[in-house]
């Protein structure tokens, strides 16, 4: 197994682009790596001109890996979160409201680090048990996801209300997939969970007190760490291979097995397993051809024939621009820490709002803005009737159970 | 004339208006899925597209390859122009039918990801 020394440097210079880009994809809520990666598969006929196919997925993939560490940085400080971050804003917004914004990120990306060294442990298992466990798990998948819809529905106190939020989600998922619009997931999730989310903090009014953006106040104790691994370890992998189940299902699952819960490991587990789902998604692509992402299809579509030397070099790829992502995010979030309490909060939330609605218009037409405005309003509902937005993930569980229904 | 006080809506009030929005906005939903038709297109005028597009061809297929259990690639054929149609889907071989499906390139090649293959 030789890789040529220019094959290398071109693997690395797609790094190094993959992390910039998406840690613009992370800063900016609203814009996702999907979209990028749609844009690249697109592109790619002119691009492999110029580079080998395995640097242009590596470029995705480092790009998706940042993602998933960047994006807590709006999603805590703006409070506009997309769905694999959603959970974060409440835990996130109270340590920012008491001058703690940055330990609240540092805690997410200590999380998305150990989420790459689990990343690299769980692979051989994916890559050799996977495939023979899978042919006897793809009939149950219907009773696996019925189950998990039904452990996110019981867990909650008002149990009639989450019942009714995640029906209308569901309700909401089947006609926004049977409109046949495209980019429909685009309104309808960052209705869920990002316009509501600005409109609340738009409507509460809420000043950002002045940042401590001290590392000497970030404490994580071993057990911590070794909690968040194991329940992470549990949850994610499911959730890399089944249909609809994302990282909120995850971060639900996963809470329920941590011992000891608080604002801080919580933090710590959205942010490891957020990074494990999407580095698993790649591996569960080698292994069972299965795309639970939208950077593995991506993917998919750009190797047809994904080898194990693919393979090697994609684990790198996600080791390296985790390594580095974490040092791009502990620097960016003391960079907007220590100037969160200058700016308007509503200034910035509603100008973010008009970004998202403009992108949806664009993207999606009339129609698309009709989602984003039902969607808002689920979103609201479940944020002002205080029920957790895990809930909402019923718009993919619903569609994904009637595709899986055994006939 | 003293002005008038703005009494803030409470969060019951709040959750009921969202609620009765979510709602009416789910069904208008449902009703435009009635209304909003997929464009109807030549197989030769496919390659006018973007990637996401959804669209409906006619025409038959005349091969159809079995990839996996689940994954299968037909070859829908109308006067002189061909796509590759993937589904999962079994026994349309020699049959006029109608697609409506997503657009999607593949190694620079047009494909139609089908949501609905209907007999003609």
């Amino acid at each position: 197994m030789i890789i040529e020394t220019s094959l290398i440097l071109y693997v690395l210079l797609a790094l190094v682009v993959g992390c910039i880009i998406g840690t613009i994809t992370g800063l900016i809520p609203g814009l996702h790596i999907n979209m990028v990666a749609i844009l690249t598969v697109a592109i790619s006929p002119f691009l492999v001109q110029y580079f080998p196919i395995i640097a242009i997925v590596s470029f995705i993939v480092a790009m998706s890996i940042t993602h998933t560490f960047i994006d807590f940085i709006p999603s805590i400080l703006l409070g506009s979160p997309d769905q694999d971050t959603g959970l974060s804003v409440l835990p996130g917004h109270s340590l920012l409201l008491e001058g703690k914004g940055h330990q609240a990120i540092m805690y997410t990306l200590y999380g998305s680090l150990i989420g790459i060294f689990i990343i690299l442990i769980f692979t051989p298992i994916f890559m050799f048990l996977l495939p023979k466990v899978y042919v006897y798990l793809r009939p149950v998948i219907f009773y696996m996801l019925l189950f998990a819809s039904f452990y996110v529905i019981i867990r909650e106190k008002n149990k009639t209300l989450s019942l009714i939020i995640f029906l209308l989600a569901g309700f909401l998922g089947i006609a926004v997939f049977n409109l046949n619009l495209k980019e429909s997931l685009l309104p309808m999730l960052t209705g869920l969970f990002g316009s509501s989310s600005l409109i609340t903090s738009m409507m509460k009014k809420q000043k950002i007190p002045k940042q401590i953006p001290s590392l000497l106040k970030i404490r994580v104790k071993l057990k911590e760490i070794f909690n968040v691994a194991i329940s992470t370890s549990i949850a994610s992998p499911l959730c890399s291979f089944l249909p609809a189940l994302g990282s909120g299902q995850a971060a639900v699952i996963s809470s329920d097995l941590t011992e000891e819960k608080n604002k801080r490991q919580f933090l710590m587990l959205l942010g490891s397993i957020n990074t494990i789902v999407m580095g698993l998604s790649i591996i569960s692509l080698y292994s069972i051809n299965v795309t639970r992402s939208g950077s593995a299809v991506a993917v998919s579509q750009l190797l047809t024939n994904f080898t194990t030397l693919n393979l090697i070099i994609l684990i790198s790829v996600i080791f390296l621009a985790g390594i580095l992502s974490f040092f791009i995010g502990s620097r960016l979030s003391r960079f907007f820490s220590l100037r969160i309490h200058k700016i308007n909060y509503s200034n910035i939330s509603l100008f973010i709002l008009l970004f998202l609605t403009t992108l949806v218009i664009s993207f999606s037409g009339w129609v698309g803005l009709i989602i984003f405005i039902t969607a808002t309003c689920l979103g609201l509902f479940t944020i002002v009737s205080n029920s957790r937005r895990t809930l909402l993930m019923g718009c993919l569980m619903i569609t994904a159970l009637l595709l899986y229904f055994p006939i | 004339m003293p002005r008038k006080k703005k009494i803030p809506l409470s969060n019951n009030a709040l959750s009921k208006i969202y609620l009765v929005l979510a709602v009416v906005g789910i069904l208008f939903l449902f009703i435009l899925t009635y209304f909003v038709k997929p464009q109807e297109i030549s197989i030769c005028k496919i390659r006018e597209l973007q990637q996401g597009d959804y669209v409906k061809v006619y025409g038959k297929i005349i091969s159809e390859r079995n990839l996996t259990s689940d994954f299968t690639i037909l070859t829908l054929q109308n006067s002189t122009c061909r796509v590759e149609i993937t589904c999962n889907c079994k026994n349309f071989t020699n049959q006029n039918v109608s697609v409506i499906g997503k657009i999607e390139y593949y190694q620079n090649k047009t494909q139609i990801s089908a949501d609905k293959i209907q007999q003609q």
